[in-house]
């Protein structure tokens, strides 16, 4: 069944799979960007069949009055809004503590603002008609240890918010949930791929790295879900990563 | 004892799990700065109680979002006692609201002295730790972090960041001396569950083990072990104390 959905964080690549994958799928889907030249980028990337299903939109600063305003753009188009995905941010917490130590809490709080306002304007919206489901894509966390970027405090931070959210809002028939992606083909070299999968034995023996798109298509359990039953999880998909918060 | 001479900062310390936590840490032989935002009275009814005592108890005013209070607090205990052995990240608030009633203000709020707060202390306290090559910090998260709980999004979410912190954190300077870790209390009998229903408490005790709300000594007790030397090698570890909730 064809869905609205919402995705943020649209200047990610990751997102703008995901995206695409939507739009493929034959969802609408309107992504927001912060710059409108990535806006452009993308748009030049999506095959013009999909272009009808598609809206960008660029905001640099998330507030409040932007945000109900865009919504209601996008509901005066589309009539609803189905799914709320909140893009990954792609951050490499590490490097950046590292970089601006006097910053780094206002980039972490600054993030999870702008989650809290789609949040609160998306489900009011969503409340009304009993229907919804806000999702959480995010990156598996230990594969910091084989060397990928990771965000341990959006993670977690997401994690748990996404639970107390899932409590909530049970009771006007909204969803939410989490689904962690494992390792994926970073577009490594052959090199890089061989020494990658040693370091992934650690999951299981002879790992497969699939390509991101393999994993997205795992959302489809949450895009058009087999149960209503399916609320307050973090699936991981990937083989042999652990399940612990 | 157990933490004999060590130096020890806690935050929130004059009420709740915090002030459990400076009388046990007083107990066992550490030398005690507590951080406290407005409660002046309890703060020296605290610091006359141990009046009497080798090692001291010493309470300062301020806030944890106030850069230039932690920097002056950390620096003055180092002038006098040349160390910072303990860290406690105690203090934090509540703003109680479903996701579309809640102010923007409430958010934010809750976000400035639980996480940014957390966040201050800590990379304030990691050089002088770091430069002794020793070190231990606890963050005091939540049940609520751990499993979620309705109408608490903006503080789940704080507190979920906060083990994250801890473990972007852990990954980094635990091989240097510093171990991090968390406690995640569950229902404990203190002034912040007074607003909580008295059927959501029981239903709550209905799905605990130990059938009853915790004590602010047992989580006093716990930190008392990641901060002292029994718990070496460990770091990087949620530590939940809520009598088997849920599980």
């Amino acid at each position: 069944m064809k869905k609205n959905i919402v995705v943020t964080n649209g200047n990610q690549e990751f997102n703008q799979e995901i995206s695409t994958y939507l739009l493929k799928k034959g969802h609408s889907v309107t992504l927001f960007f912060e710059d409108d030249e990535a806006e452009w980028n993308y748009l030049k990337k999506i095959e013009e069949i999909e272009k009808p299903s598609y809206k960008g939109f660029f905001m640099k600063e998330v507030t409040e009055v932007k945000l109900q305003h865009a919504l209601e753009d996008i509901v005066s188009h589309s009539g609803t809004i189905d799914i709320l995905l909140h893009g990954n941010e792609m951050v490499n917490e590490e490097e950046l503590l590292l970089k601006d130590v006097e910053h780094f809490d206002t980039y972490i709080t600054k993030q999870f603002h702008q989650m809290y306002l789609l949040n609160k304007l998306v489900s009011s919206l969503m409340v009304k008609k009993k229907k919804g489901s806000i999702i959480f894509p995010i990156l598996y966390d230990a594969l910091y240890f084989a060397g990928y970027p990771s965000s341990p405090i959006l993670n977690q931070g997401k994690i748990s918010m996404m639970k107390c959210l899932s409590r909530e809002l049970s009771a006007f028939r909204l969803s939410v949930n989490v689904m962690t992606f494992g390792y994926y083909n970073s577009a490594f070299d052959k090199e890089e791929k061989k020494n990658m999968k040693k370091k992934l034995e650690i999951y299981g023996l002879k790992p497969k790295l699939p390509e991101l798109n393999e994993l997205i298509s795992a959302l489809d359990i949450l895009i058009d879900p087999p149960s209503s039953a399916i609320s307050g999880q973090d699936f991981h998909i990937g083989v042999g990563i652990e399940t612990g918060l | 004892m157990l933490l004999m001479n060590k130096v020890a900062i806690i935050t929130g310390a004059t009420r709740g799990i915090g002030k459990a936590i400076l009388h046990r840490f007083v107990e066992e032989g550490a030398i005690v700065i507590g951080v406290f935002s407005s409660s002046v009275a309890l703060a020296e009814e605290i610091e006359q109680e141990y009046s009497k005592r080798d090692n001291p108890v010493i309470l300062k005013q301020g806030s944890v979002t106030d850069k230039l209070f932690i920097q002056d607090l950390l620096a003055s205990t180092v002038a006098t006692y040349g160390k910072i052995d303990i860290l406690v990240n105690n203090a934090g608030i509540t703003r109680d609201n479903i996701i579309f009633n809640m102010p923007e203000k409430d958010w934010q709020d809750v976000f400035h002295t639980n996480f940014r707060g957390t966040y201050n202390s800590i990379m304030e306290t990691l050089p002088f730790m770091l430069k002794e090559g020793k070190g231990s910090i606890i963050n005091v998260a939540s049940v609520t972090g751990v499993l979620g709980r309705e109408a608490q999004s903006n503080y789940g979410a704080t507190k979920g960041a906060m083990m994250g912190l801890t473990r972007l954190l852990s990954r980094k300077y635990s091989s240097s001396g510093v171990k991090l870790n968390c406690v995640a209390p569950g229902m404990i009998d203190t002034e912040m569950i007074k607003h909580v229903p008295v059927d959501k408490l029981h239903n709550f005790l209905q799905f605990t083990n130990i059938k009853r709300l915790g004590k602010v000594d047992e989580i006093a007790n716990s930190v008392l072990f990641l901060a002292s030397d029994l718990s070496d090698y460990v770091t990087d570890t949620v530590l939940k104390v809520d009598g088997g909730f849920m599980r």
